[in-house]
């Protein structure tokens, strides 16, 4: 009888890969219980085996012969669920057990139709006729919060915004009614407000539908919002289980003490405007000034014959930024970030407006540490790169400067000699702040430096751009979607919407008393 | 699943460096001594087949199998190379500078390279060799056109995928000029693909050139060319079939190895490639 | 419908580009073909007549014109070397080299997508992996070495036909595809190798895609999965491969014909370099071009119908 209380409940789950020479241990001792119509969070790091145990749980993971699994696993009355031949299996899955991913274009069939898509659990285990699948799947549309649901019906995967991707994602998974809703990072590749929305869609249908669901995210504030118990994962172990506010507020584990200290919050350790040139910012050197600034894209349809159509991407932005500060710009994907740091950088030419800028040579570092650094050159020779172009340095000086301002990053000078590859995430993103710091500017770019990372490897990044702004007095335009990192770092703000500068001001002033709908919008939604 | 794969291919890129070490000492070898010279016709052993005397036999002259294969191969290899170097260095240098550039230029000379890509390149090279007439060098010029579309094609589209990667980016940033980002920056790291699809040419080189040959308007007489040494061969192959064997063989080795061992790279950047997307988050 | 209607200008275009470099590429041929036909003993005036009768001194542009028109219309010029028209040449040929592509081609398709299928369901088992080898070996072989095992094999050993014994299709239809079975074999081989090759490895990255993710999270097992979701996408890529394979093999059947001492296109095709007879050669390529961008077309639009994706890009 005690079956009936919980829904799902994992015993001493082992996960060990086969595929290496030495076996290799993924999850080790892995217990979970969920109730029926309960919230469960997994939070973890990459790498740190949540998802091998979602996938687990729904039944994908034991037809993969590379992979060894012990452990006990309950599912709604099927005791023997981890060791349930496939045939079995997939009658659970799509019936009773429905699963959403973080990636919903890819997780989407690109070449079939929508409506195919989400009636497809209905055409697997049921009876059914055409009509009525179409009418169930119509009503899952519905239920998702979707309107225009006949063409959504008709269209296929790559018609759709990512938002509409994720909650067809979900209706396809809710479309049998299943007992428990595995959810995957759903809301990591979408924007802070489309997120928001999902978050609210999902706490809805496990009101609405009773459907348990097991919320896996590395946000740990996101799990927070949504669910009522949260488990904490590092390197395969579940370090620390318990109701959601214990965990976050009362952490017991070090590694959770470290998770939740990790996160940006919205209150600020740094108080004041940094101290280059206080109280006198008219006197202060204008580093950047950008000024009605336009730009256009060329969106040439069907190749050689097509016409050209002409879309701005950005419409008069203006603003400066004075020595040793940090702005922060903010917009989300689409609203023109990246345009302007390619105009700034100059690698955009086709501008209307005025850039002037102090250095000669502004130089940025990218979002992606994996792509950023060429794989076929040693650390060395990279950061060498910017002197031998720009500068009359010999080769002693170029080696002397590199060492120093690699050591200034926080990394030996033996890295000098070693490739990307042999470098974590962390030292890359390190190794590109070195970079833009080489030819010492008065003023960089970061375009969202820190928004692949690990939120603890990301807090210590943030901590090293700190220490280096203290000592050096760079200026840094701060780009990023993320407002609690904004609001960790930054000086001054600028949000921006569509190609449009809508607000800006002190970080103080713009985060406690929002002038503009849109920006109480973001802020809204990065409360969550 | 995927580790049984993951080694059976690395098992191909090292049975391909056996036979391709095998066919390059076979042809060395070939370029000093041979048994008998090509040329030379032992009247008594015509069609024999093989003894210890002529290990592949003698062909209808007379002529002995083993020697001709060394020297026919050697003109094969050759032909194939220099199709190879004519074709990749022009394929490559388009397919940079379209790639990198883009805009008319690009639209212009891709389309011509796509109309020639789709032509099959014995066709091509039938269109060349029929205009300048059948000889060792034209064959060489009218292999080496005929290739260059198919690598213009993926040198284009390695380009075009690692101008916009962020380390291009950064590099111009650092100050690098467009050659420099070409030929510093870009071309090592499309080395692997690059020679994949060498020897995935060379290796198409080899077969077109020896089906040029089998057709007679290939390599010209007096060389000795695997093609060349069938299409002679198979009107005897009643009596002695073993002159038409002998120099296919070579010929398949000859493709096979280094087919195998262009597999074993593709493999390894895919696994790269793979691993690499794995660990981005 | 839009841009059906822009890719089949495109094609005409090419096609008016790739006649037009073929055609210039004829001229370029030096020396003067009136000159060639009357011998070198030939007064100035005869050449010059014959000359103004072949449509020589008139302007490039023109005589290309001129020769598009005659093409399209039929009228292919008339043989150097026979002094008959190339129409007529050509025209009792080409029946059988079409039948020989047709068969070859039908044989990759029919046996390389079932074998593909088979390999990737149990990939690194033992059938795959004998499979592969055996295909790592065939992709090797050239078509007319292939062509001549088989001779050797079944002609020689098996007497299963009897090698240069054709038949002519207005003689006996049935000898004549039978025939022509193994000269097909002999082309298709490396195709169906390289096809099986290509479809399988699409098979494997699409299995390895997010969306199989999701196809068995809603209850699909293997063979749903594959058949259901990956094989159209998988398939997408191969497409082009079959268009070109087609093309590949039309004009691959000049070397296999030969093998198998078959008198089709491919034989006109050879003498006519050899004998220098530039009519013959010219209308002959332009032909084969004429297929290889059709076949191109097709397989365009066939991939449009196919991708959802291509109409809005």
């Amino acid at each position: 009888m005690e079956k009936k209380e919980s829904l799902l409940k994992v015993e001493n789950l082992n996960i060990e890969f086969l595929d290496k020479k030495v076996p290799q241990k993924v999850v080790t001792d892995f217990n979970l219980t969920i109730g029926y119509g309960e919230r469960v969070g997994l939070v973890g790091e990459s790498g740190s085996g949540k998802s091998l145990s979602a996938l687990t749980v729904a039944g994908l993971l034991t037809k993969r012969k590379d992979v060894a699994i012990q452990g006990e696993i309950h599912f709604a009355g099927h005791d023997d669920f981890l060791f349930m031949d496939e045939k079995e299996l997939c009658k659970l899955r799509g019936t009773d057990i429905g699963m959403i991913f973080q990636e919903p274009m890819t997780s989407l069939n690109p070449v079939k139709t929508i409506g195919w898509q989400v009636e497809e659990s209905l055409r697997i285990h049921t009876e059914l006729s055409k009509e009525e699948r179409r009418e169930r799947a119509m009503e899952a549309l519905r239920g998702v919060g979707l309107s225009d649901t006949e063409r959504i019906y008709a269209s296929y995967p790559h018609e759709l915004s990512g938002g509409q991707r994720q909650r067809v994602m979900i209706a396809a998974a809710m479309v049998h009614k299943p007992k428990l809703l595995i959810a995957d990072e759903p809301t990591t590749a979408l924007d802070v407000t489309i997120q928001a929305q999902i978050m609210e869609l999902l706490k809805e249908i496990n009101e609405r539908e009773h459907t348990a669901i097991l919320f896996i995210s590395h946000d740990l504030h996101l799990v927070r919002s949504l669910c009522s118990q949260v488990l904490v994962m590092k390197d395969g172990r579940v370090v620390e289980a318990g109701s959601a506010d214990d965990v976050f507020y009362a952490p017991k584990d070090s590694y959770t003490r470290k998770l939740v200290s990790a996160i940006p919050k919205f209150e600020r350790e740094k108080k004041e405007v940094p101290q280059f040139d206080k109280g006198s910012d008219e006197q202060a050197e204008t580093v950047l000034s950008v000024s009605d600034l336009n730009v256009w894209f060329d969106k040439r349809a069907g190749g050689l014959f097509g016409k050209k159509e002409t879309m701005q991407v950005l419409h008069d932005v203006s603003f400066s930024i004075r020595e040793g500060e940090i702005v922060g710009l903010v917009g989300e994907s689409g609203s023109g970030k990246s345009t302007i740091a390619r105009t700034i950088l100059g690698v955009n030419q086709k501008y209307q407006g005025t850039v002037i800028h102090a250095d000669a040579h502004p130089q940025m570092v990218f979002q992606d540490p994996f792509s950023s650094l060429n794989p076929s050159k040693t650390i060395g020779w990279i950061l060498e790169e910017p002197l031998k172009n720009f500068t009359k340095d010999d080769k002693k000086q170029r080696q002397e400067k590199a060492r120093a301002i690699l050591r200034r990053v926080g990394l030996d000078e033996e890295y000098l000699f070693r490739y990307p590859k042999e470098l974590s995430g962390g030292q890359r993103q390190r190794v590109c702040i070195a970079l833009a710091l080489i030819l010492n500017p008065k003023f960089f770019i970061a375009d969202e430096a820190v928004s692949a990372l690990d939120v603890t490897i990301q807090a210590q990044i943030l901590e090293l751009l700190k220490e280096l702004h203290e000592e050096l007095g760079n200026a840094i335009l701060f780009i990023s979607h993320d407002l609690r990192v904004v609001y960790q770092l930054c000086d001054r703000v600028l949000i921006l919407n569509q190609g449009r500068i809508v607000e800006q001001g002190t970080v103080e002033e713009i985060y406690k008393n929002p002038k503009e709908e849109y920006t109480k919008l973001l802020l809204r939604s990065a409360k969550y | 699943m995927k580790d049984a794969s993951k080694k059976r291919k690395n098992y191909n890129f090292k049975i391909g460096c056996v036979i391709t070490v095998f066919v390059l000492l076979f042809v060395l070898v070939g370029m000093i001594w041979t048994p008998y010279p090509p040329e030379a016709v032992d009247a008594s052993a015509k069609l024999s087949g093989s003894s210890l005397k002529h290990p592949f036999g003698c062909d209808q002259l007379g002529r002995d199998i083993l020697s001709r294969v060394m020297a026919g191969s050697r003109i094969t290899l050759f032909a194939a190379f220099g199709t190879v170097l004519l074709g990749g260095s022009i394929g490559i240098l388009i397919g940079a500078f379209t790639g990198y550039f883009g805009g008319i230029l690009d639209e212009v000379l891709m389309r011509i390279m796509d109309v020639m890509f789709a032509f099959p390149s014995i066709l091509l090279s039938l269109v060349v060799i029929a205009v300048l007439g059948p000889g060792n060098y034209q064959t060489v010029l009218a292999l080496g056109i005929a290739f260059v579309p198919s690598f213009a094609r993926i040198v284009r589209s390695e380009f075009i995928r690692c101008k916009e990667l962020e380390y291009v980016r950064l590099a111009r940033l650092s100050g690098a000029g467009n050659l420099r980002i070409m030929f510093v920056h870009i071309l090592p790291n499309i080395r692997p693909v690059l020679l994949s699809s060498l020897m995935i040419g060379f290796n198409n080189a080899v077969l077109a050139e020896a089906s040029l040959s089998y057709l007679g308007i290939g390599v010209q007489p007096p060389y000795a060319s695997l093609g060349r040494m069938l299409s002679e061969a198979q009107a005897y192959i009643f009596v002695s079939p073993g002159s038409c064997i002998w120099p296919g063989l070579v010929l398949i080795l000859m493709i096979l190895g280094f087919s195998l061992m262009s597999d074993g790279i593709k493999t390894e950047v895919h696994e790269r490639k793979r691993w690499k997307r794995k660990k981005v988050y | 419908m839009k841009q059906v209607i822009k890719k089949i200008i495109t094609t005409v275009l090419t096609l008016v580009i790739v006649s037009f470099l073929l055609f210039l590429a004829f001229e370029l041929i030096p020396g003067d073909p009136a000159r060639a036909k009357l011998g070198t003993d030939a007064t100035p005036e005869q050449i010059a007549a014959l000359r103004a009768q072949m449509g020589l001194d008139r302007p490039l542009l023109e005589r290309y014109v001129t020769w598009l028109f005659a093409f399209f219309t039929g009228d292919f010029g008339t043989s150097y070397s026979y002094s008959m028209p190339v129409g007529e040449m050509i025209l009792d040929k080409l029946p059988i080299t079409v039948t020989l592509t047709l068969m070859a081609f039908c044989m990759t398709v029919i046996i390389s997508i079932p074998l593909a299928i088979l390999m990737a369901k149990h990939e690194g088992g033992i059938t795959d992996s004998i499979l592969s080898a055996i295909n790592q070996v065939i992709m090797a072989v050239p078509p007319f070495f292939s062509g001549i095992l088989l001779t050797l094999f079944f002609g020689v050993l098996l007497k299963l036909f009897v090698p240069g014994d054709f038949v002519s299709y207005d003689v006996d239809m049935g000898k004549f595809l039978s025939y022509l079975f193994f000269p097909a074999l002999a082309i298709a081989l490396p195709k169906i190798a390289m096809a099986v090759k290509m479809l399988k490895s699409s098979l494997l990255a699409e299995m390895k895609n997010d969306y199989t993710k999701t196809a068995y999270s809603r209850g699909n097992d293997t063979s749903g999965v594959l058949y259901k979701h990956v094989l159209k996408n998988a398939f997408l890529p191969v497409l082009t491969f079959f268009g070109m394979a087609l093309a590949d093999i039309f004009t691959g059947s000049i070397v296999v014909e030969k093998v198998f001492n078959i008198p089709g296109i491919g034989r006109i095709l050879m003498t006519s370099i050899s004998n220098r007879d530039y009519p013959v050669v010219e209308a002959i390529i332009m032909m084969m071009a004429l297929v290889v961008i059709v076949t191109n077309l097709c397989v365009d639009l066939i991939y449009r119908k196919m991708d959802p994706r291509i109409t809005v890009e």
